[in-house]
């Protein structure tokens, strides 16, 4: 019955979050281009000034514009999402392929030092690692990614487990196959439905996790800046100047919904096995 | 059972001493660390070592992790560079306010999530569970710290309803305890039922699709003796696993939260170190959060085993 | 008077959103008390979603369209669901086909069979434990009430499928509705399931729904059959007319497609084709695409079914048919034949493999570790060229380990296996891949043995390159491979997905040719196809044996596939060889009494007293005697238990381990 539900149109859910994610990359990519003013303009006759015709998003305690600063920025926070879901894919897939298929000894290896990883919370991992460098935009990414590498390994190795007993596996050991063929021709293919779809699951706790660094102060620094710092340098102004706060916390949030409607409409694509799972 | 509890329990302990190691590893041994948080960037290489050799940071690494980790077993976790006094102390203090954060929302969580999962479940692809799904699509998008900002504005700002951060101890009166702890345990709450919600859910309509449960019905059994006798007890499985997740996932929304409403407890505590370098905070901190994920995880082990025939007589999951 | 159960023209659709399919069609049929009615049909026929109408459990999305179904008089497809809910279990029982699916496994099995007589009978829980455990032991479980304070899980399939048994009849129903509840058990577990049922038929007088794909065990419990084929009965009557002379050519193709012990040497006739579309229900005969008779008016006219016989009603407008019998076995083809002298092909000499549960650091990282599974145990066997060898066991014996073994896909612990004289076990890199070459391994399941990102092009032309094939284009090989399989070439550019199970097996048996190999394994390569197509499969393995003089190791759990191809057969029970011979030896005394209560169950048409065995195979601690003296119908004493059973010679080449003598065991 499966099958029923392929091909014919695409999900719903993936053209509404697909679409809104690339208008939003299309916009944050070309945002010197598009963006109303020079984010680092300062206007002193018109700080904190509320939305209007000239500033749709309002202005900032320096008076530079809400949305050219929020467009920048989300070069940084779409960046940091992407670059650290990369970093936990490029380690994870080849760890988790190996894991799963040789199982034994490298497996047993493997996952118990993951148990240990995973054993801190994210934020707490995170903290660590920036604590102990100077943090940059750069390093906030390999690190957000570095904490998902054992997620993302422990996924690649249960697909890879499953697929490894499979009978046309025992089929490319029966005639010989060596192991880059294995993994890379037999098993990787049928694996990428469940690690696309878990990579865009990523994603969305990548850009969150990035944002939540830098508004602690532990990720992105000034004169940089991401969502989370802008929001964490508006935080003094919530109640005179709410709109400095809430660009960038509602465009954070149009982010995580356009990149989760696109993960499940992939899940209902590619894997609809795994359809109504959470 | 209490073979497995043990063996468990062992693992944790491994787990917990590889953890501390790791801690001690990333916060020591990266480039004059120490030394030059103390000193501050003008310090000469001269002047570094000098306090290096105070402190005993010239010694091998592992001399160092095994003084600081004789340390900990025996309740000692170092002096605080900063506030110049020792850390146990201060780290019990702030965990005692963390602590009840951490109950009452984990509390909520379970009930909320666990209900919220299984009731639209029951009304899969109606109304009620179309209402469920989008709150809790909408409430995954939003990340913990902005929650916090946008509830402060609005109920203590605009509304001002409620106190905006700080804290007051339950023997100054339940009403303002009470009225100090809903915005921060709302945040936390607010970001975790989804997950449990979304899980408890499709693990419950799996289960409803089960052959056992049609098995059941050809018993001639009432719906809600299956729902509630048969059914429950197996998709609750995975919640228990994602519940003991969670956890972990407070411990880190409670550092945000903490530090959002100016909340007394180990998040603040630790941020605070973090922004004044000061590590033997960052380490013990990290490490008493780390041992409550742990011991939270063990407690889910032991609920999923009794819940769990297969576990309970063999200590091991197939 | 009227009938237990009365079906009368019964129809059930399914919502898709393709838009109505549908399952079932004017489905009529009665039922006496203390009868048996059978429903017969391939994977697709309809017959399950028969059974879920009778109980009122259809899933969402189904309903019934049309028609009723009558419970001694009592219309239940209008019942209200609250009184509907009460029948089920207390008038209706049902047990399902997979007994490791339909137990909960956080229950105990006491609760489980309990729950009936506390739902409809209103007893209390301790009386209900009690009547639990006496319900137990009435289906034939021993330690009823240690049984009843255990889990699922600790319970062998046969265990459980008793409890079910034992459940559906808690409250004395009336009727029992039973869905293929023998399919997933051994054959030898089948025959005392179906003891069982119907012992407590005739002490009870419950009347049984039985449905099955399985002909021999429609026949051994049915008195009534009904033949479903894509939601249409297509024939119906009492079980002897229909199963002795079908007059539908659609069950006359079933008959035909099934080997038998007793004719082996024909060529099995399949039936050709695939089932009509679900979503355009056809005006005429829906067999008419497959059918030999077809006529222009079988697709053109409604069919109807027609009494040919007092008790016999056939849907089929050329009934009955001139030539009802199966067509007549092919003449043989000249055999391939092996050049004189030459060595065997497969040499397995003293192979031995014992699994360890759990991993290498299962001790040190808290999970359980138990004493090793001795999967095999000194086996022996040699497979010559252009020679078919068939190895039968239950599930447990170690058969697909040994299978296994010879493409090291295991390695056993001791013993030595030579392909072409050539060591596998201690080969190594390049040695090793040609020896690899040439043993080439068919899989049981179609849906996972076919790489469903690689096209058929794909999946054969990797072997056929691996195999350093250089005499034509790796294409035109491939072309040429796909008609040895019988599949037209067109096939090299579908995906798995497009095919049916069947030509998914034709694929994975081109793929395995494709190198050339010498020796084919095939490990339970037809059990997971339907009748009709495993007969089609069986013939292609036939004629690749002559054609090619490709040797086969034909593993398997039904002997009577075994039987019908095989030139020799060999017997495994947990992981000893127990008996090994011809095949036209092994059909007839003497034999072990393993291989003679195996034959004895063989399901179809064969008379003669049924062989049952106590117990099922126990992969325990292993016997320092026979390893088959616990369930051995014929032990003679603790020599049995204790004393490693000698090899007889009942011939120079069939071999018996056993301590009874073969002039013993011959006359049985």
């Amino acid at each position: 019955m499966a099958r029923l539900n392929r091909g014919g149109r695409l999900p719903a859910s993936l053209l509404i979050g697909g679409g809104l994610f690339a208008v939003l990359v299309a916009v944050v990519v070309a945002a010197p281009w598009v963006a109303p003013y020079p984010y680092d303009e300062m206007d002193i006759m018109a700080i904190k000034e509320a939305p209007s015709a000239a500033h749709w998003l309002g202005t900032d305690e320096f008076g530079r514009d809400v949305l050219s600063r929020l467009l920048i920025g989300g070069r940084t926070s779409l960046f940091l999402g992407a670059a650290a879901t990369a970093v936990s894919l490029v380690i994870g897939i080849p760890l988790g392929l190996l894991a799963g298929y040789l199982r034994g000894f490298v497996d047993e290896a493997m996952m118990r030092i993951i148990d240990v990883l995973m054993s801190v919370p994210p934020i707490l991992m995170g903290l660590l690692i920036l604590s102990a460098t100077r943090p940059s935009v750069w390093k906030t990414a390999i690190a957000v990614g570095i904490i998902y590498v054992p997620v993302m390994t422990r996924l690649v190795r249960s697909v890879a487990l499953d697929l490894s007993r499979e009978e046309f596996v025992l089929a490319a050991q029966g005639r010989g196959e060596r192991l880059p063929w294995i993994l890379l021709r037999e098993i990787l293919p049928n694996a990428w439905p469940a690690i696309i779809v878990e990579a865009s699951l990523r994603m969305t706790f990548a850009v969150m996790l990035a944002a939540a660094l830098s508004f602690l102060g532990l990720g992105v620094q000034p004169p940089s800046s991401d969502w989370g710092l802008m929001i964490s340098e508006a935080r003094p102004f919530i109640d005179s100047a709410p709109w400095i706060v809430l660009g960038p916390g509602l465009a954070l949030c149009l982010t995580v919904v356009a990149i989760n409607l696109m993960g499940d409409g992939l899940r209902d694509l590619l894997d609809p096995r795994m359809r109504g799972r959470a | 059972m209490a073979a497995y509890i043990a063996k468990r329990l062992a693992a944790i302990l491994l787990v917990l001493l590889a953890v501390s190691a790791l801690i001690f590893w990333i916060t020591q041994i990266l480039p004059g660390n120490v030394a030059y948080s103390i000193l501050g960037q003008f310090a000469t290489p001269d002047q570094i070592a000098a306090v290096e050799a105070k402190l005993g940071l010239d010694r091998p690494i592992i001399v160092q992790y095994g003084d600081w980790i004789g340390g900990v077993l025996r309740g000692d976790f170092g002096r605080s560079m900063l506030m110049d006094r020792p850390v146990a102390p201060l780290i019990i203090n702030a965990i005692g306010n963390s602590i009840q954060l951490a109950v009452i929302s984990m509390a909520l969580v379970t009930v909320v999530g666990i209900w919220s999962g299984v009731w639209s479940a029951l009304r899969y692809g109606r109304l009620g569970d179309r209402v469920v799904s989008s709150l809790n699509f909408i409430s995954l998008a939003i990340p913990e710290f902005f929650w916090a900002i946008v509830s402060l504005m609005i109920f203590a700002g605009l509304l001002r309803w409620l106190p905006a951060t700080g804290y007051t101890s339950m023997s100054e009166g339940v009403g303002p305890w009470a009225s100090h702890l809903v915005l921060p345990v709302v945040t936390l709450v607010a970001g975790l039922v989804p997950h449990v919600s979304r899980l408890t859910r499709s693990s419950m309509v799996e289960t409803m699709r089960a052959q056992y449960v049609v098995a059941a019905r050809a018993k001639g059994l009432t719906e809600s003796r299956i729902v509630w006798h048969h059914a429950l007890r197996n998709a609750l499985l995975p919640t228990i696993t994602i519940l003991a997740i969670d956890v972990g996932v407070l411990m880190g929304g409670i550092v945000v939260v903490e530090t959002v409403f100016s909340y007394p407890g180990l998040g603040r505590l630790l941020i605070f170190a973090v922004e004044q370098k000061d590590i033997p905070v960052i380490q013990a901190g990290v490490l008493v959060i780390t041992a409550i994920y742990a011991f939270a995880n063990l407690g889910a082990d032991i609920l999923y085993s009794l819940l769990n025939p297969r576990i309970r007589y063999h200590g091991a999951a197939e | 008077m009227t009938a237990l159960l009365e079906i009368d023209d019964l129809a059930i659709a399914y919502g898709t959103t393709r838009g109505p399919m549908h399952a079932v069609e004017g489905f009529s049929a009665r039922l006496e008390r203390g009868r048996t009615l059978g429903i017969v049909g391939e994977s697709g026929s309809g017959k399950s979603t028969v059974a879920l109408a009778l109980m009122g459990l259809l899933p969402a999305g189904a309903r019934v369209t049309a028609g009723s179904v009558r419970l001694e008089g009592e219309e239940l497809t209008t019942m209200a669901p609250e009184q509907r809910r009460l029948t089920r279990g207390r008038r209706i029982g049902m047990v399902f086909q997979d007994p490791f699916l339909s137990l909960n496994p956080g229950l105990t099995v006491g609760a489980q069979v309990s729950e009936p007589l506390t739902v409809h009978r209103g007893l209390d829980a301790a009386s209900a434990m009690a009547e639990a455990a006496r319900l137990l032991d009435s289906v034939g479980i021993g330690r009823a009430a240690e049984v009843a304070a255990s889990y699922p899980h600790q319970l062998s399939g046969g265990m459980r499928q008793r409890a079910m048994i034992a459940t559906a009849l808690a409250c004395d129903p009336e009727l029992l509705v039973l869905d293929e509840p023998t399919t997933a058990l051994d054959v030898t577990i089948e025959a005392q399931i179906l003891d069982l049922l119907l012992g407590l038929q005739k002490d009870r007088g419950v009347a049984m729904v039985f449905i099955s794909h399985n002909l021999g065990v429609i026949q051994r419990v049915a008195h009534e059959v009904v033949v479903l084929y894509a939601g249409r009965v297509i024939e119906q009557g009492s079980a002897d007319a229909i199963l002795s002379a079908p007059q539908h050519p659609y069950t006359a193709g079933l008959l035909g497609s099934l080997p038998t012990l007793d004719h082996r040497g024909h060529r099995l006739t399949p039936i050709p084709g695939g089932l009509p579309d679900p979503f355009q229900p056809m005006q005429g005969c829906n067999f008419a695409p497959r059918c030999r008779y077809r006529e222009e008016a079988c697709v053109a006219e409604r069919q109807v079914m027609r009494p040919l016989a007092p008790d016999q009603l056939v849907r089929c407008r050329r009934a009955p048919l001139e030539d009802p019998a199966p067509a007549a076995p092919e003449p043989a083809r000249a055999r391939w034949a092996a050049a004189d002298g030459a060595g065997p092909v497969v040499e397995i000499r003293e192979v031995s493999k014992t699994f360890s549960r759990g991993g290498w650091a299962a001790g040190l990282f808290g999970r359980a570790s138990a004493p090793g599974m001795r999967a095999l145990d000194g086996v022996s066997l040699r497979i010559g060229p252009g020679e078919i060898v068939g190895l039968v066991g239950e599930s447990g014996s170690g058969k697909s380990t040994l299978g296994r073994c010879v493409i090291r896909l295991v390695q056993p612990d001791a013993g030595e296996i030579a392909v072409q004289g050539r060591d596998v076990l201690r080969a190594s890199g390049g040695a090793l891949r040609r020896t690899l070459l040439a043993t080439q391994m068919i899989f049981q399941n179609p849906s996972s043995s076919l790489n469903p990102r690689h096209t058929v092009a794909q999946a054969i032309g990797r072997p056929v390159r691996l195999s350093g094939w250089k005499e034509t284009p790796v294409a035109a090989r491939v072309a040429q491979l796909l008609e040895l399989v019988r599949l037209p070439a067109a096939y090299a550019d579908r995906y798995p997905h497009q095919l049916s199970g069947g030509e998914r097996q034709r694929v994975g048996i081109a793929r395995a040719l494709a190198t050339r190999p010498s020796v084919l394994l095939c490990d339970e390569a037809v059990s997971a196809l339907d009748v009709s197509v495993q007969a089609s499969i069986v013939n292609l393995l036939a004629d690749l044996r002559d054609e090619l003089g490709v040797a086969i190791l034909f593993i398997s759990h039904d002997l009577s596939v075994v039987a019908h191809l095989a030139d020799r057969v060999a017997v495994l029970y947990r992981g000893r060889l127990v008996e090994e011979g011809p095949t036209e030896d092994i059909l007839r005394a003497p034999n072990h009494p393993y291989t003679e209560a195996l034959l004895s169950a063989a399901p179809l048409l064969r008379t003669g007293a049924r062989i049952r065995l106590r117990g099922e195979i126990d992969t325990g601690a292993p016997i320092p005697g026979c390893c088959f003296t616990g369930r051995c119908h014929r032990r003679i004493d603790e020599r049995c238990d204790t004393v490693p059973p000698p090899l007889r010679h009942a011939a120079t080449d069939h071999g018996i381990l056993c301590h009874i003598p073969v002039e013993e065991l011959a006359a049985r």
